[in-house]
């Protein structure tokens, strides 16, 4: 077909040609936030953006995302977002989401405010853009932690758990504080997408029961600030894409007087590393996580200062058929301590059984987009080990299975 | 070097089709050199962080036509030409 570019008349004596081929590519793909009013149409309303999302989880044991192990399945997994974004002054813009979500006995009808934040952009320019929000942010971890619950953006019906771990989400979500962000253009397909932040985690009980087991009734509290950041190249606009991303920070917890811990702190560094390709009808994935871990005071249960590093990596392959239909295949692997993988030394340490402290993970899926704004998709895994599970859903560890599957199937709408 | 804003600090407005369009796809693929689905990961990823906007989206050649013609500093694509908005052949 022939094809004509396009543009408002206003423009025609001031540029020339080969300035808009040049600039078009980077207009199309890195469109950012305009820094001035005008009284066109599209400007005179507020942008409203959101989804709904409802998912369908069945095991063959164990709990995830609910009752799903009771033969009928579990439906509590819904997310449903409103989100806007405002340019209140020519170099202010306000942007926020509200999110609704329920995922198990994890989080149960969660109303919560996703982000919300004001950001000053007082760089934009040829080679790049630079701004600070302050705020509530997502944080940049990995490729997908900072849209993790918009299912259109999820590379399976779930995050790669061994990666991105729902039973901690609330760990590692988001930030209050402060954030810069720069994006850097070199050369003809180079792109540097800089974050860095700081702010207070806002942890919860998902929290405690992760790193201090289940059963107690003190309390989990952030008093000094995580920082966190990401540096994401992307060579022609995401053929090719190379991240490397960390959270560091520390969380105290206070006993109640009835707890078998006494109080303390535990100190993490979460990093990812990140690749992926992008060809026209395939992609693959691959991230690696290592989180290293300390728990000091909360005797007598863990030895002041005991350590352990979290492990977890997969890799994903994506086929594309058409516009509508694509399918995916991943394998994934994660550990409690990647210096006892086989789960002996934390068994024999706490009396779970070895395989609560691994999870090595085959995951198919397929998914289909009817239209632009509708998303269906069926996934079935086989798992053998159950560290990914939420010791919150799963408190009874005698009851958990080795080897188990899970088939899931989610509709997801946006508009 | 790259510009999101005309030279006379203008902010560039970007109209498109929607994703499973053939001229979008088309023109992204052909024009950009990039593919649809690539635009949409990394519109989304500014859209769902709060970080970006995404192009405004129409829904046929003729309303993106009207847009571009009402819009300051507008730009999209089209299968034909037209006389009330600048145009520059690519392909």
């Amino acid at each position: 077909m022939s094809m004509y570019l396009v543009l408002n008349r206003l423009l025609n004596n001031k540029i020339c040609h080969a300035v808009v081929l040049t600039t078009i590519a980077s207009a199309w793909s890195t469109v950012s936030l305009s820094q001035e009013q005008d009284n066109s149409l599209v400007d005179s309303s507020i942008p409203l953006h959101g989804f709904i999302s409802q998912g369908f989880v069945n095991t063959t044991d164990n709990k995830f995302f609910g009752d799903s192990d009771t033969g009928l399945g579990s439906f509590e997994y819904t997310e449903l977002g409103l989100n806007t974004s405002i340019n209140i002054h020519p170099l202010f813009n306000a942007s926020g989401q509200l999110l609704f979500r329920r995922a198990g006995k994890m989080y149960e009808n969660e109303l919560s405010i996703d982000y919300a934040f004001i950001d000053f952009i007082p760089v934009n320019s040829e080679s790049g853009s630079f701004g600070i929000l302050a705020g509530r942010f997502k944080n940049p971890l990995g490729l997908y932690n900072d849209t993790r619950d918009v299912a259109f953006t999820r590379p399976g019906n779930f995050l790669p758990q061994t990666v991105y771990f729902d039973k901690v989400r609330n760990l590692l979500l988001s930030n209050d504080g402060l954030q810069i962000h720069s994006d850097l253009y070199f050369g003809s397909d180079h792109h540097l997408d800089l974050q860095m932040g700081a702010g207070m985690l806002p942890v919860d009980d998902n929290v405690k029961a992760a790193y201090l087991g289940p059963g107690l009734d003190g309390f989990v509290e952030t008093n000094k600030p995580t920082v966190v950041g990401r540096a994401l190249y992307n060579w022609n606009e995401g053929v090719v894409k190379l991240s490397i991303s960390g959270a560091k920070g520390e969380f105290d917890f206070k006993q109640a007087p009835t707890d078998h811990l006494f109080d303390g702190n535990v100190e993490f560094f979460h990093w990812v590393a990140s690749a992926q390709y992008n060809a026209e009808s395939w992609s693959v994935t691959a991230e690696y996580m290592e989180q290293p871990v300390t728990w000091n005071g909360l005797i007598p249960f863990y030895l002041d200062g005991r350590e352990a590093t979290l492990q977890g990596y997969y890799v994903q392959g994506d086929y594309r058929f058409n516009t509508n239909w694509q399918t995916y295949l991943r394998y994934e692997e994660g550990y409690a301590d990647k210096n006892d993988k086989n789960g002996q030394i934390a068994s024999a340490l706490w009396g779970d059984p070895t395989y609560d402290f691994y999870t090595k993970l085959w995951t198919i899926g397929t998914r289909w987009d009817p239209s632009v704004n509708w998303m269906l998709r069926a996934e079935y895994s086989r798992a053998n080990g159950t560290f990914i599970l939420s010791p919150v859903e799963n408190p009874d560890t005698s009851q958990l299975g080795q080897y188990w599957d899970m088939f899931s199937i989610t509709a997801s709408y946006r508009f | 070097m790259r510009l999101r804003r005309w030279e006379d600090g203008t902010p560039i407005k970007v109209f498109v089709l929607a994703d499973d369009n053939p001229l979008h796809m088309s023109f992204t693929k052909n024009v950009l050199g990039i593919f649809a689905h690539q635009l949409r990961k990394n519109w989304d990823r500014r859209l769902y962080s709060g970080l970006g906007l995404v192009p405004f989206r129409v829904d046929s050649e003729e309303e993106m036509r009207r847009l571009v013609r009402q819009t300051p500093g507008a730009i999209g694509y089209l299968t034909n030409e037209v006389d009330d908005v600048h145009v520059l052949s690519v392909k």
